[in-house]
């Protein structure tokens, strides 16, 4: 027993120990949680605008696929239409179900440039002959030489007999490995029709006679010709959305966290209460510390001209000129008289009871460079980062200070005047039928400089998050 | 209190409700840490690591059980983590594996205060020091304390012995000797 008691009195002991830590441990802890906090928001804007542009572009994408494919496949069946009435030559052929159809393509000669690739249509024609149960698009280019202006269809007439296909039986190709533009989406429709006397030769490599052995397919080769163009575009923009002054840079959050700890000015207590102290008037007298307010979100805009010029295929540069309206809100006390040992024409103290906007006019110069996500040229979306150096024009901004127990007061030499903004944001941008470019999407605006030139206040950094709108206007030619 | 709110606040990111749960619970788990390390500022490093870890796992804690006792447990996972992590414990933390010493059946009436009988934990070894807290304190069996720090039940059993030995007999000949302040655990 007595081995239990030993360790039941050292139990008890041990589980009234305590010890007061040091007020440095919370500091820290705080700190800690809110660089996690900010690391993991950065990391969900991160995945969440991938996530976005992802499901953008894969939704542009097809939808611009989509309706080009459907007037291909049209237009092509007319043709087919048509190029039924001519008589095919299939005599050549004694086995035209095992043969390799070949079809000569008519070929817009403003399209033949790009053309000249041979495609194979491989219908399934049973397993003996191809294992492959699936169509294949190859290219006949290695194969067979002759065939390289030729579309080659494999096809499999007894089971389209089987299956009763007999009027406009379309198949669509949609591949094209362009060396010269891969990324560019290629659409080549070849429409066959259900007539079953298609001329067919043997599949073993046979020389192909393209002037008999053919019927004539259209292919459409929907490439937008996209060429870059240099001029330069010029446009509007504005942005509307909230600002706030964070404590940090590259942060969403306001100073609230710093906001909340009572600052302990010397001869003062923490915590708002009581506590003496001169103002430097030498004779000691009793005033309350007033730690400095949470800063709140406060609406804001953009507005300005800019220029934009493409730099290649994909991505752009633009440049303007633009004025910009920030705020932040605090809460402030009531007006003072002025103090005489003080710098400050007037100042805020006492308990916070009133709502302050700090305006902020600022010209800034942003140069941002534009990268194209999605392949379509006429609705896309953009990524967009760049910089802006900013001039403040003038404020109305009150600067905290612990003197008198935490004041608010205005001073525009403590307000810093040049400011250099980094800008990212992503946009949509589509034209009308009157080639007007139109763009929006969620602009952010990181300052890195400090608006105040004194540590005495937390607030560092303006953020603004906005959803950015331009207009840009195509000069008509004359 | 009613912690389940605080719990709820704390997970809503409120600061205030963060700020109290830490005040409620710091010094008990200071004392806690305390009695792992040799120094109150490795103490509060614990501390300080251990609450940042309470606050991003408080949604694991779903009010079952005692939120003290679940802090507690993270808190001494921490201590723990700490003394492998940090060199200095690292080093002194061996455990050889030793032959079964019996449990000493003295009656050591712990007359001491809590602060004297937590300084002569801190006195023993660390590898003594380690088990003493989980066995004889945190009320870990041999087999956990094995598991924990990757000893045998067995190595654990012998180290504990030890270390009680030690403490029964520092308790008896306190206030402190010259012999067991230079107890250099080797």
């Amino acid at each position: 027993m007595a081995a239990n008691e030993f360790e039941k009195n050292v139990r008890k002991e041990m589980d009234e120990f305590k010890l007061h830590p040091s007020d440095e441990v919370w500091t820290k802890i705080e700190e800690s949680i809110r660089e996690s906090k900010r690391k993991r928001r950065i990391l969900f804007f991160i995945l969440s605008s991938l996530i976005a542009l992802s499901l953008g572009g894969y939704g542009i994408h097809n939808f611009s696929d989509n309706k080009p494919k459907l007037e291909a496949q049209h237009k092509l069946s007319e043709n087919n239409r048509s190029n039924d009435k001519s008589n095919i030559d299939n005599t050549k052929s004694k086995e035209p179900i095992k043969g390799t159809i070949t079809i000569k393509p008519n070929i817009p000669l403003e399209n033949s440039r790009q053309t000249d690739k041979t495609l194979v249509f491989a219908r399934q024609k049973g397993a003996s002959q191809s294992p492959n149960k699936n169509d294949i698009l190859t290219s006949t280019s290695k194969k067979n030489p002759v065939a390289k202006d030729q579309t080659t269809i494999n096809a499999d007439e007894s089971k389209e007999k089987k299956e009763g296909i007999t009027d406009h039986g379309t198949t669509t190709i949609s591949s094209i490995n362009h060396p010269r533009d891969i990324g560019d989406s290629v659409q080549k429709v070849i429409a066959k029709t259900e007539d079953k006397r298609l001329t067919s030769i043997d599949t073993t490599g046979s020389k192909l006679d393209p002037s008999t052995d053919t019927r004539s397919v259209q292919v459409v080769n929907k490439k937008k010709s996209d060429p870059v163009s240099r001029k330069i575009k010029w446009g509007i923009n504005f942005s509307a959305g909230t600002s706030v002054i964070t404590e940090d840079a590259f942060s969403f959050k306001s100073s609230y966290a710093a906001a909340d700890r009572q600052y302990s000015v010397p001869g003062s207590s923490p915590g708002g209460g009581p506590a003496t102290g001169g103002g430097g008037t030498g004779n000691p007298s009793t005033y309350y510390t007033y730690s400095q307010s949470q800063n709140e979100p406060a609406f804001a805009f953009k507005a300005g001209v800019h220029a934009r010029k493409n730099i290649s295929k994909r991505s752009s540069l633009s440049a303007g000129l633009g004025y910009s309206y920030l705020a932040d809100r605090i809460k402030i006390g009531t007006n003072q008289s002025p103090a005489q040992s003080f710098s400050a024409l007037w100042y805020y103290s006492g308990s916070p009871q009133k709502t302050h906007t700090d305006h902020f006019h600022f010209i800034e110069l942003p140069l941002v460079y534009n990268w194209r996500v999605t392949n379509n040229a006429d609705h896309f979306l953009s990524l967009n980062v760049g910089v802006a150096p900013s001039y403040l024009l003038s404020t109305n901004a009150l600067v905290y200070d612990t003197t008198l127990g935490g004041i608010y007061y205005y001073n525009k030499d403590l307000i810093t005047k040049f400011h250099f903004n980094f800008i990212s944001g992503i946009s949509y941008q589509f034209r009308n039928k009157k080639n007007l470019e139109f763009s929006f999407g969620p602009q952010f605006s990181f300052d890195v400089t400090k608006a105040f030139k004194s540590d005495l206040d937390k607030r560092k950094y303006i953020l603004y998050t906005g959803i950015d709108a331009r207009v840009f206007f195509e000069r008509k030619k004359k | 209190m009613d912690f389940n709110k605080l719990v709820r606040d704390c997970l809503r990111n409120r600061p205030e409700a963060q700020r109290q749960l830490y005040e409620h619970f710091a010094e008990t788990m200071l004392g806690v840490c305390y009695r792992y390390t040799k120094s109150i500022r490795d103490a509060e490093d614990i501390l300080q690591e251990g609450f940042v870890k309470v606050f991003f796992n408080l949604k694991q804690y779903r009010n079952q059980g005692e939120l003290g006792a679940w802090i507690r447990r993270i808190m001494v996972t921490t201590a723990l983590n700490y003394l492998k992590r940090n060199r200095n414990y690292r080093d002194q933390m061996y455990f050889p594996p030793e032959h079964l010493h019996p449990v000493i059946n003295e009656d050591a009436s712990t007359i001491l205060q809590a602060k004297e009988i937590a300084e002569l934990i801190r006195q023993l070894p660390p590898g003594y020091q380690t088990i003493f807290n989980l066995h004889a304190i945190e009320g870990y069996s041999h087999v956990e304390i094995g598991e924990l720090l990757g000893i045998t039940d067995g190595t654990s059993r012998s180290q504990y012995a030890r270390a009680r030995g030690l403490l029964i007999s520092w308790m008896k000949n306190y206030p402190f000797d010259k012999k067991m302040e230079n107890y250099g655990g080797k």
